[in-house]
């Protein structure tokens, strides 16, 4: 019977159906062509043989993995960098939020932040002046490049302020009548209230540091304080032929460049994110419409 | 061409007396009395493996060239060559620049003389310029510090490229063995060669499935790359994107020479008949290389390091695969056409207000003197160094000396006798006789990348067009992006035949009136 039921609607919303595989397709086929790329053989890789097959299955990519120092200091980097930013952008966020939650009455001068704030969601000033910004900082090159620059992040705010005023000020109003300032008020009410959208920030906050790649690109000076994924940009982006100035560049590229043990780069690097997703996803589609409705 | 020698003269005049006043190379090499501070903006490999403690900033190399210099070398960024434009871009907009850095393009060189970053080197040339170095640029003759030189003054150290890079055909050999063809020269027994081996399908990948000529988007005028029709062209005597200056010394551009149209066409036909891959629009790097290795493709045109890379791995798939050099296609006179290579392409300039420029002169003097010692070859005896690890070293070939290297290697195989090469050469001299007396597969790639290609560079026929290579002008600034764009297009839509061959003197309107004219003009004006 639940049987025949799933077989009706499946007939019925056909075409939904289809677009739906279609668009899981284009998004997981290239993971799987990147995992048999990195279970194959060099030479069957690199004559185009793998599609979603290994071709000559080897874990050689991921043994000379382990022994490339540079792929584990960029691991390792990456790993800080999410933590320092989960850190400080996390509590830079619920600070933030909180104080811009409350009404003009209970702190002036709110509406003038908020619009400040929303200001640097539409416009910015450009790479160049952001650049010599942060070297003037006398932080290049330095791991708080990666973190601090990007701490305040006006979309996160918003988000969580609109959730904190979800949350019945008579709560709130309880609280101060028992004796809590806003700091207690803060950690002992709102945040544990707060969980769902608090983990929907988190998981923002470590896709974002985990997955960005250019500003480590342009703030970093030297390839061992790369992060991960600018490592990863470094050997997967296509080099323009032409920036390459003679053979011997050339060469030295081949000996780092091999389709295989990019792939198994690429695979290690998708792992943490992958373990945290499913211990965030539930909170995380509640977490984003709660904030969106007040009373 | 007259005016041509005069220039030429005058240049080795000049190096001439430059050379006289150099007979004391001391100042090149001296150490310094107190120890000099000096910050690098740099290039390197990403993945660089050193021993644990040692990296690009701290390693033996460096120590080697602070000890004999006295010097202290830090770096203020080390970045791998995918990101050399971004970092220079940035360190010239914001205006501060490490104390030497590496350029890798004329555009961003141009930009650091305009804003007056880079120091004037013109006065430090004679006293600290080492013999050898100098000797390397008289040799090269007029054109090779022309990049370099902003009103007559010497504005950064070039390096030199070399030559007899240009593309030649590489064919399965083993595939014209077993339909008991030749071994083509002219262009029409190329292109018979290609349609046997679609048609007779040597590698049984299937019927249909067999691709004539290997091409990638860039199908010509890129020097010193594969995937090109540069030979076709060249069998035509077209050179596109290459600006050729004739015997009375004017200027022209190559795409727009009827002779480059009579080639388009004729490709243009090829690609119908279905002899060039059909899809050489989109081919690029790993795509293009992969209809190599699969055995779906058994001609293409490349230079002479095509056994290195990406050639290297074709053995691995097919142990039958014999890829062979040829040169040809020739043209109806029997020559084969190339044109020459820029001389430089990378170049190393001075911050404005650094205390010491000549202190570049010093490392790259020191530095080209001494990467041959045996000391220097046992720093890191278990792990090969790449030669970037030197915090200043550029490549200083001579325009011949892939040739020459080659003749000499050859002589020293055929008499059995490595004494006279270098350390370098021995090594590949010894490989080499891996491959001839045991046929071991595994030295097929040092043989045929340093005896085999080369010896086709140093063949007889082999003509060289009178290119040369103008410094940016402000038109082109300006208004090359939109030209090439265009370029790009006729090439590319001609050749699918999208566009008939019929527009293509629209073209040459089209491109000399949205500012070819001018760009042609100004870059005539640096050759009077």
């Amino acid at each position: 019977m639940k049987k025949n039921g799933f077989l009706k609607a499946l007939k019925a919303n056909w075409w939904i159906v289809l677009v739906l595989t279609a668009l899981t397709l284009l998004c997981i086929l290239p993971i799987i062509h990147t995992v048999a790329l990195s279970f194959s053989d060099q030479a069957r890789a690199a004559a185009g043989e793998v599609f979603f097959i290994p071709k000559g299955f080897s874990v050689n990519s991921y043994a000379k993995l382990l022994k490339e120092s540079t792929f584990l200091t960029a691991f390792w980097i990456s790993i800080r960098r999410v933590l320092l930013a989960l850190l400080i952008s996390g509590g830079v966020t619920i600070l933030a939020a909180y104080a811009l939650s409350k009404s003009p009455q209970v702190f002036p001068g709110r509406d003038v932040y908020l619009w400040i704030l929303v200001f640097t969601m539409l416009f910015n000033a450009g790479t160049i002046p952001w650049y010599m910004a942060i070297r003037r900082a006398g932080i290049m090159d330095t791991i708080w490049a990666l973190v601090l620059p990007c701490a305040v992040n006006a979309y996160n705010i918003i988000l969580m302020m609109n959730f904190f005023r979800g949350i019945p000020t008579a709560l709130e109003e309880a609280a101060r009548v028992d004796g809590a300032g806003p700091w207690r008020t803060l950690f002992q009410i709102y945040i544990p209230l707060s969980k769902p959208s608090i983990a929907t920030i988190a998981l923002f906050i470590v896709v974002y540091h985990w997955n960005n790649f250019y500003d480590g690109l342009v703030l970093m000076s030297r390839p061992s304080h790369y992060p991960l994924q600018t490592y990863i940009y470094q050997l997967t982006v296509t080099i323009d032929v032409r920036t390459i100035t003679n053979i011997d560049t050339l060469k030295e590229l081949l000996k780092v460049s091999g389709l295989t043990l990019n792939a198994s780069k690429l695979v290690v690097s998708m792992v943490p994110i992958l373990l945290v997703y499913p211990f965030l996803q539930r909170y995380f589609v509640t977490g984003l419409t709660l904030g969106a409705v007040k009373e | 061409m007259k005016k041509v020698l005069c220039l030429l003269l005058s240049a080795l005049m000049v190096f001439g007396t430059m050379s006289a006043a150099f007979a004391d190379d001391e100042k090149a090499f001296a150490p310094y009395e107190e120890t000099v501070k000096v910050s690098i903006g740099h290039e390197t490999v990403v993945s660089l493996e050193l021993p644990d403690g040692h990296d690009q900033e701290n390693n033996k190399y460096n120590d080697f060239l602070e000890k004999a210099l006295n010097i202290d070398i830090t770096y203020d960024w080390l970045v791998d060559l995918g990101s050399m434009n971004e970092k220079v871009n940035l360190a010239i907009a914001s205006g501060e620049i490490p104390d030497v850095m590496y350029v890798n393009n004329q555009a961003q060189l141009k930009q650091l003389v305009d804003n007056e970053l880079i120091e004037d080197l013109t006065d430090y040339m004679e006293p600290y310029l080492s013999d050898a170095l100098n000797d390397r640029f008289a040799r090269y003759g007029a054109h090779g510090m022309d990049s370099v030189m902003f009103d007559g003054r010497v504005m950064a150290l070039p390096n030199l490229n070399g030559g007899y890079e240009f593309s030649f055909m590489w064919v399965r050999r083993d595939w014209v063995e077993k339909l008991g063809a030749e071994m083509p020269t002219s262009l029409e027994e190329v292109v018979d060669l290609a349609r046997l081996f679609m048609e007779k399908d040597p590698n049984g990948n299937g019927e249909g499935r067999t691709i004539g000529i290997a091409v990638n988007s860039h199908v010509a005028g890129l020097y010193n790359n594969l995937g090109n029709l540069d030979p076709i062209f060249g069998a035509f005597k077209s050179f596109p994107r290459q600006w050729l200056r004739a015997e009375d010394g004017t200027i022209s551009y190559g795409t727009l020479a009827p002779e480059t149209k009579e080639a388009l066409g004729y490709i243009a036909d090829l690609y119908k008949e279905g002899i060039i891959d059909q899809e050489f629009a989109v081919r690029t790097g790993d795509d293009f290389n992969s209809l190599l290795l699969s055995g779906r493709c058994g001609i293409f045109f490349g230079p002479w390091w095509m056994p290195d890379w990406p050639l290297n791995s074709a053995l691995a798939n097919n142990p039958e695969a014999d890829w062979a050099p040829v040169l040809a296609p020739l043209d109806d006179e029997g020559v084969f056409n190339v044109y020459r290579q820029r001389a430089n392409n990378q170049w190393i300039v001075v911050r404005k207000g650094y205390e010491h420029p000549e202190i570049i002169f010093k490392l790259l003097s020191y530095t080209l003197a001494h990467q041959a010692d045996d000391e220097v070859a046992n720093f890191y005896p278990d792990t090969s160094v790449l030669w970037t690890i030197w915090p200043v070293i550029m490549t200083y070939r001579d325009e011949d000396t892939i040739p020459a290297e080659y003749r000499q290697l050859q002589a020293a195989l055929d008499s059995r006798d490595p004494s006279g090469l270098n350390k370098e050469q021995q090594n590949i001299y010894n490989q080499c006789l891996v491959w001839l007396d045991e046929k071991d597969p595994a030295a097929w790639q040092v043989y045929t990348c340093r005896v085999v290609g080369p010896e086709v560079t140093a063949r007889d026929g082999i003509v060289a067009v009178d290119n040369v290579y103008p410094l940016l002008t402000e038109s082109m600034e300006l208004k090359w992006a939109g030209l090439e764009k265009l370029e790009n297009e006729m090439i590319l839509k001609t050749i699918m035949g999208e566009m008939s061959i019929d527009e293509f003197d629209g073209f040459v309107e089209k491109w000399l009136a949205q500012g070819g004219e001018e760009i042609t003009a100004e870059a005539a004006a640096q050759f009077k």
